[in-house]
């Protein structure tokens, strides 16, 4: 089953045109990467998803449902987790959070209480549920903002940058949490410009580079199945993938003359 | 004191670059405005200068004529760096979080008090405007003519001006207060004992009121209060200006004054001692009462979270309580003043009530995602019908039309007001409530808050949202005055009251269809309004 299909998304700010013709395709239970440098359509894409931008063309299916016509029952089974972590409300405190959520989600009260527990717990946030959230740190945030999707349970998770501002403790915990939601047949689309992560925790990845999607992969075919085009051997990381797909022949060795 | 100016002209660049940034980025509408308030301010200078000149001409004898173009230049410079200072500097206004930001660049708080004291200096120069002009509109005459109507114009702008300055100080000085935990629980307490006790007083006013003696007291007790002495000196500017009424104005703008940089010196004085670079210690937080009391409700989740707002938001609990103040206000006059039960007075006060229902929509419905800032996005990626997010939305607004009704019903008994224009006006009420609260949404939908030179001018909504707002409310206003005080006969009144039910009726019948119309429009301005508030 295809948990997610992007079909010839285009998505433009006034003239400038930011996704041209855009198509994706995840399926259920599937941990797909989407890398690309800065400015290439990542953020934009994931807007697009959660309905935050409305796009010029093109359609977007989550679960066989149509993002536009069946919006209401599309985001019941769609978790996010944005960059920023915008989706909290700044002046709740972490339990009302957790509590605001669950209850749009349409949880009882007693399920909400026992996940919340588990889930600061889980996340050592338990001595700040009470705390304000703008007093959070970002790391906090990103656990808080983490914490708010596992406790609706949702099949399609979206994570744009979800180790970036985190601890080498917390990464682990997140990586490790990814592979027990695979196992629990959750599909999960993750941005990052870490990309040995990526590698780490991904079984596809797709590089899109300005509003198109360049390459895509099975994780565990990048070393064996494409060579660099001028040395003809093989790429030793996806990192090489990426700067020789993404560079545009731009020159490594120019430097600042007055530094 | 060099290092200090140059750090303020620093600090006064960064906010003329925000403002042209700003201005940059508006649509061609909002810089038109901004335009004409720009002109208006210039021609408000020009001829500001020119009348406060005549009036000086007319009342002191001036042996040298030379006297006057020069005094003209100096009142139009006076005035001109005046609004500058109230735009790049007056209204910079200093609470926690701004101290916090200020703090982190090379400013201490010493420059940070200078620049503040500044601040204050421009909204001082602005309160001595004020009576200067109410002088001059007095020396013209107040009758209808170009002269007077633009002089009124003039006061009401200086007073606005001078009214923003001193609520915008006392909010500060309030956040202050409520952010210190120990005084929070003093301070709610407070407020609901002096509103219940002012209501419970209300039944015994008018028998305080029918003896003489305790009015001629009142009276003495109300001569005391700055806005008393200012009002007596107003009436005696009328007839004939001399020395003693001039010194009332001084000691007026003394005392308006000082509590205005005392305010400011207080709230310097509150933030020196608080230790801003602290660190919270790892402490276990006890459950807020108000979580406590909301979880226990079945409300929904987004009416919850904007209950929460509500609570942790000084500055619209603070408008919140000056509204349901102006209504207890208005009892407390009408008890009081209104002896005979005459029906012109009747319309008069139940006009009010049209005015108030109006008013309190737009101030709270007007800009409702206003306090949402990034979270803005809940309403767009969370499976929510836009018909919950509106009702979430106006929940408290509703709360406050119930009590301005309450209020309307109070009007009713206590004036005796009879039954075919209670009718009228319980249809007005009910049709301004729909016409209004669809503006009101539609307002938010199109003129989110926008953080640039609105803020700057220490508003709270998009200046053409506060513009169609008030001639709405001022609309209704008029028109309802007008049903009820010129419409004479029962026939037409009660011809009238049936044409405002069907209107009601027919609003009642497409609640529905208007959601579906705000859910459409919405889809199409989510764009707009994420990055407004982002």
């Amino acid at each position: 089953m295809i948990a997610l299909r992007i079909q010839s998304l285009r998505k433009s700010f006034g003239n400038r045109v930011v996704l041209y013709n855009l198509e994706l395709e995840i399926n259920k239970g599937q941990i797909f990467g989407l890398i690309g440098p800065n400015g290439a359509g990542k953020t934009t894409t994931i807007n697009c998803i959660a309905g935050l931008f409305n796009f010029d063309s093109g359609k977007i299916e989550i679960f066989g449902r149509d993002l536009i016509t069946d919006r209401i029952e599309v985001k019941k089974n769609l978790g996010i987790l944005f960059e920023n972590t915008e989706s909290l409300f700044e002046y709740l405190n972490g339990e009302e959070q957790l509590q605001f959520v669950g209850e749009i989600y349409g949880l009882d009260k007693a399920t909400i209480k026992t996940r919340t527990y588990e889930l600061f717990e889980y996340f050592n946030l338990d001595i700040f549920r009470w705390k304000s959230i703008s007093e959070y740190s970002k790391g906090m945030r990103k656990k808080l903002a983490l914490a708010s999707i596992l406790l609706y349970n949702p099949d399609l998770i979206i994570m744009d940058e979800p180790f970036d501002g985190l601890d080498t403790l917390t990464v682990k915990k997140i990586k490790e949490l990814i592979k027990a939601l695979k196992k629990n047949n959750k599909t999960i689309l993750i941005t990052s410009h870490i990309l040995s992560y990526i590698e780490d925790v991904t079984d596809e990845v797709a590089i899109i580079n300005n509003g198109k999607i360049i390459f895509k992969s099975p994780t565990n075919e990048l070393r064996t199945k494409f060579r660099n085009s001028v040395t003809n051997e093989y790429y030793e990381s996806l990192e090489e993938i990426f700067l020789d797909l993404t560079s545009n022949g731009e020159d490594d060795e120019k430097m600042i003359g007055w530094l | 004191m060099f290092k200090d100016i140059k750090i303020l002209f620093l600090l006064a660049g960064l906010r003329k670059k925000e403002f042209f940034y700003s201005f940059k980025k508006s649509n061609f509408w909002v810089r038109l405005i901004t335009v004409a308030i720009f002109v208006y301010f210039t021609v408000n200078s020009i001829t500001a200068g020119t009348f406060v000149t005549q009036f000086i001409k007319a009342n002191f004898d001036l042996a040298s004529q030379n006297f006057i173009p020069v005094l003209n230049i100096v009142l139009f410079v006076l005035f001109s760096v005046n609004i500058i200072l109230i735009i790049f500097l007056g209204t910079a206004r200093y609470d926690q979080s701004a101290i916090k930001i200020l703090l982190r660049y090379p400013i201490s708080l010493k420059q940070i008090i200078f620049f503040r004291t500044l601040a204050v200096s421009a909204e001082v120069i602005n309160i001595l405007f004020l009576p200067l002009y109410i002088a001059a509109y007095f020396i013209a005459g107040n009758s209808f003519n170009f002269t007077s109507v633009t002089l009124f114009l003039f006061i009401l702008m200086s007073f606005l001006f001078c009214i923003n300055s001193i609520i915008e100080s006392l909010r500060n000085l309030t956040s202050a207060i409520i952010s210190l935990n120990k005084f929070k629980f003093f301070f709610w307490s407070f407020s609901a004992f002096l509103m219940t006790a002012f209501v419970l007083m209300l039944s015994k006013i008018p028998a305080f009121f029918s003896d003489e003696q305790s009015i001629k007291k009142f009276s003495e007790i109300l001569f005391c209060l700055p806005t008393g002495i200012f009002t007596e000196s107003l009436f005696a500017l009328k007839e004939q200006i001399n020395i003693s009424q001039i010194f009332f104005y001084v000691l007026y703008l003394i005392l308006f004054s000082t509590i205005l940089y005392a305010i400011n010196l207080a709230l310097v004085k509150f933030y020196k001692n608080r230790d801003f670079g602290k660190k919270e210690t790892k402490k276990k937080f006890k459950i807020p009462v108000i979580s406590k009391l909301l979880g226990k409700t079945s409300l929904g989740p987004f009416a919850k979270k904007n209950i929460y707002y509500f609570y942790r938001s000084p500055r619209r609990l603070i408008n919140i309580l000056a509204i349901i103040g102006y209504e207890i206000w208005l009892m407390f006059i009408v008890t009081v003043k209104i002896q005979t039960k005459g029906s012109h007075d009747s319309h008069i006060i139940s006009c009010l009530t049209i005015l108030f229902e109006s008013g309190l929509i737009f101030a709270n419905a007007g800009n409702f995602f206003a306090f949402d800032y990034s979270g803005i996005i809940n309403y767009f990626f969370r499976p929510l019908k836009t018909e919950n997010l509106i009702k979430s939305k106006i929940l408290i607004t509703n709360l406050l039309v119930m009590f301005n009704g309450l209020v309307f019903i109070y009007f009713v008994f206590l004036l005796r007001i009879n039954i075919y224009d209670v009718l009228l006006q319980i249809n007005i009420l009910v049709f301004v409530y729909f016409v209004s609260l669809f503006v009101a949404v539609l307002l938010s939908f199109y003129f989110p808050k926008e953080v640039g030179f609105y803020a700057i001018m220490g508003m709270n909504a998009p200046f053409p949202a506060v513009l169609i707002s008030i001639l709405i409310s001022l609309g209704f206003w008029g028109a309802d005055y007008f049903l009820l005080a010129k419409i004479n006969s029962v026939r037409n009144e009660l011809i009238i009251t049936f044409v405002t039910f069907l209107f009601n009726i027919a609003f009642l019948y497409y609640r529905k269809s208007s959601y579906v119309f705000f859910d459409k429009i919405l889809i199409n301005r989510k764009e707009n309004i994420i990055d407004k508030l982002k």
